[in-house]
């Protein structure tokens, strides 16, 4: 039964986590890294949501604060409407997540047969008779040959290994992924055959995506919607056809500038971002991006900018959006 | 190829423990085995291998150099000291193997809680701390005074004075595995603390494991021996090398094989199981590879 209005598959309100630096015995608790301070999002079902920013803004943590690996400090996670407290068994069987480095990730003592065996035995998903041919479906549906099922993690390739991960996460019927860089690790050769695996199960699976990048081409392809992250906060988020047509905040613009483009000649304008990023133990007053920002002005030093509308979906946090040209 | 319902542990757990991909038998666990797997059979066949009682006592044959009737002679009381030789294996691996058993099992209960819980970490941490800066020896004197002289009572020491080893590296296999991310894969995928535990951490920590408690056996016989010596360990008359060796020390001038088979037979133990241990880690640790090979 299909309705009509859609409601979005998941949905982010304020998520907050402060993760205490304590650097000594004695001098306890002073000091916050706020690594993901409020932030925001909706996604529906059979869309991507790319989250994109530098090392270290947040991305990963917000990966592991929806999927409840991380206690939260703050902030709500609705999942299909309802109120996410607890990670129980049927939280988890509709939220799975696609890990960055496949040579990690996988139990390394584990045949693939029993790495896809495990959720359905936790979730008593199918009777154990069934679970030989689930298994060889599953491994089907993400292209792998049946054969691979005897062997163990180390003797296959990487992309391989990502297949038996995407198999992992998709054996349950999830409506919903994490993605997180799951690319990145791999050699450019394969990275597309697993991008294109990964929009093939989204299509026919009806599957949402947060897809967690660095790499802003690959979001232009994958992504629906495009979240730039800067220091635990979103600074701009848009459509992704708009956001690549014309980033608003300074940041989105300075993070394109810097992505390659094929005619090195071709590049607009290039102004390479100044300074380091703050440290998040110790966020700059007003502007978190406001260090590096070569449009700041006084006003930045003070107060925050909040996510405004720019027209059509798309919102920016900076005071100076409307002086912005495209 | 048909699944399993009652397939409670993955084939995979028993590749680990043999650390199947990369098994190499290493020459020293060969030559380590080629001189224990003997001791165990002569332990084990000992009332088949003689007839003779190691507790029969015979005046009139005391103190017989070795012959056809006595291989390895007699002692003091006439009791044939092959008989003894041969029942006092099976005191040493009974002590050996009986304590190992308990040192595994509660060391790696003992482990994985204290690596799993940050506050039992603290106590159970303490607690293997001042275990250990006992001298070993001391201490399991210490305890065999306390408790007093039995087979069982040498085992339980043994357990006291080896199980903060076996702790440490469970512990320390549970710590390094609880963050890994294969572990929170594990997790997102719903598998509970106690499956995450004992199918995806502790295989891990079995290798290590298994080259504590071969050295840890060792370690056992010679305690076994040293205690009994001083009259402390498995009491008389058993035929308990240790103190097969003390009763020898009165006649070592004239009856030189009542001290050299038990000394021989508690080197040939320890020498073996050091062997299979040292091996064992070597097998385990590819960096050392190139050692292990005889």
């Amino acid at each position: 039964m299909t309705s009509i209005v859609k409601a979005p598959v998941l949905e982010v309100r304020n998520l907050v986590k402060h993760f205490d630096l304590r650097r000594s015995w004695f001098q306890q608790g002073t000091q916050k890294v706020r690594a993901v301070d409020g932030i925001s999002f909706d996604i529906m079902a059979g869309k991507t949501l790319a989250l994109v920013g530098e090392s270290g803004c947040g991305k990963s943590t917000t990966a592991k604060l929806i999927l409840k690996l991380l206690q939260l400090d703050g902030g709500e996670i609705y999942l299909n409407g309802e109120l996410v407290s607890e990670a129980t068994p049927e939280f988890r069987r509709k939220i799975q997540m696609v890990f960055q480095d496949p040579y990690a990730s996988l139990t390394p003592h584990f045949k693939v047969k029993s790495i896809l065996r495990e959720p359905l035995v936790v979730h008593d998903i199918c009777p154990p008779q069934e679970r030989q041919n689930h298994i060889q479906d599953v491994l089907a549906a993400v292209g792998l040959s049946s054969d691979i099922a005897s062997r163990y993690p180390h003797e296959l390739s990487g992309g391989q290994r990502q297949r038996v991960g995407i198999a992992r996460a998709i054996s349950v019927n999830p409506t919903f992924i994490v993605c997180d860089e799951p690319v990145s690790a791999l050699d450019v050769s394969i990275r597309a055959q697993i991008i294109n695996l990964l929009l093939d199960l989204q299509e026919n699976r009806n599957l949402a995506y947060l897809f967690i990048s660095h790499d802003l081409d690959l979001v232009a392809h994958v992504s629906d919607t495009v979240a730039v992250m800067y220091l635990g906060k979103i600074v701009e988020k848009a459509p992704t056809g708009d956001f690549f047509a014309g980033p608003k905040h300074p940041y989105s613009k300075a993070l394109l500038a810097s992505s390659l483009v094929p005619h090195p000649g071709n590049r607009k304008q290039f102004v390479p971002l100044v300074g380091e990023v703050a440290s998040a133990a110790n966020l700059p007053s007003g502007c978190r991006f406001r260090t590096r920002c070569p449009l700041a002005i006084d006003k930045c030093a003070v107060i925050e900018p909040t996510l405004r509308s720019v027209g059509n979906g798309h919102l920016a946090a900076c005071h100076r959006v409307d002086e912005i040209e495209p | 190829m048909s699944t399993d319902p009652a397939h409670i542990l993955p084939e995979s757990f028993w590749s680990s423990l043999s650390g199947a991909r990369r098994f190499r038998l290493n020459g020293m666990v060969v030559a380590g085995s080629l001189i224990l797997i003997p001791l165990v059979l002569m332990a084990v066949f000992a009332s088949f291998l003689t007839f003779l009682d190691p507790l029969s006592i015979d005046a009139s044959q005391k103190l017989l150099a070795p012959s056809w009737a006595h291989p390895f002679g007699t002692d003091h009381f006439g009791r044939d000291v092959l008989a003894r030789t041969m029942y006092g294996a099976q005191i040493s691996l009974r002590v050996g193997f009986g304590s190992m058993l308990l040192t595994a099992l509660f060391g790696i209960l003992f482990g994985v809680i204290s690596g799993w819980y940050n506050l039992a970490d603290v106590i159970i941490g303490r607690f293997t701390d001042s275990l250990m800066i006992f001298p070993g020896f001391v201490l399991a004197i210490m305890i065999m005074a306390a408790i007093g002289p039995s087979e069982l009572n040498v085992i339980i020491s043994v357990t006291v004075l080896y199980i903060p080893r076996v702790i440490r590296t469970v512990r320390a296999s549970v710590v390094e595995f609880r963050d890994a991310e294969f572990v929170e894969a594990a997790r997102t995928v719903g598998v509970g603390d106690f499956r995450l535990l004992f199918l995806h951490i502790l295989p891990k920590a079995a290798g290590p494991v298994m080259v504590q408690l071969s050295f840890g056996f060792a370690w056992a016989v010679l305690v076994e021996a040293g205690l009994s010596f001083l009259g402390l360990g498995t009491p008389p008359p058993a035929p308990s090398w240790g103190s097969m060796i003390s009763d020898a020390r009165d006649f070592i001038r004239s009856a030189w094989w009542l001290i050299t088979i038990p000394g021989c037979m508690i080197t040939l133990a320890v020498l073996s199981l050091n062997l299979i241990g040292d091996g064992l880690r070597d097998m385990l640790d590819p960096r050392l590879q190139s050692r292990g090979e005889l």
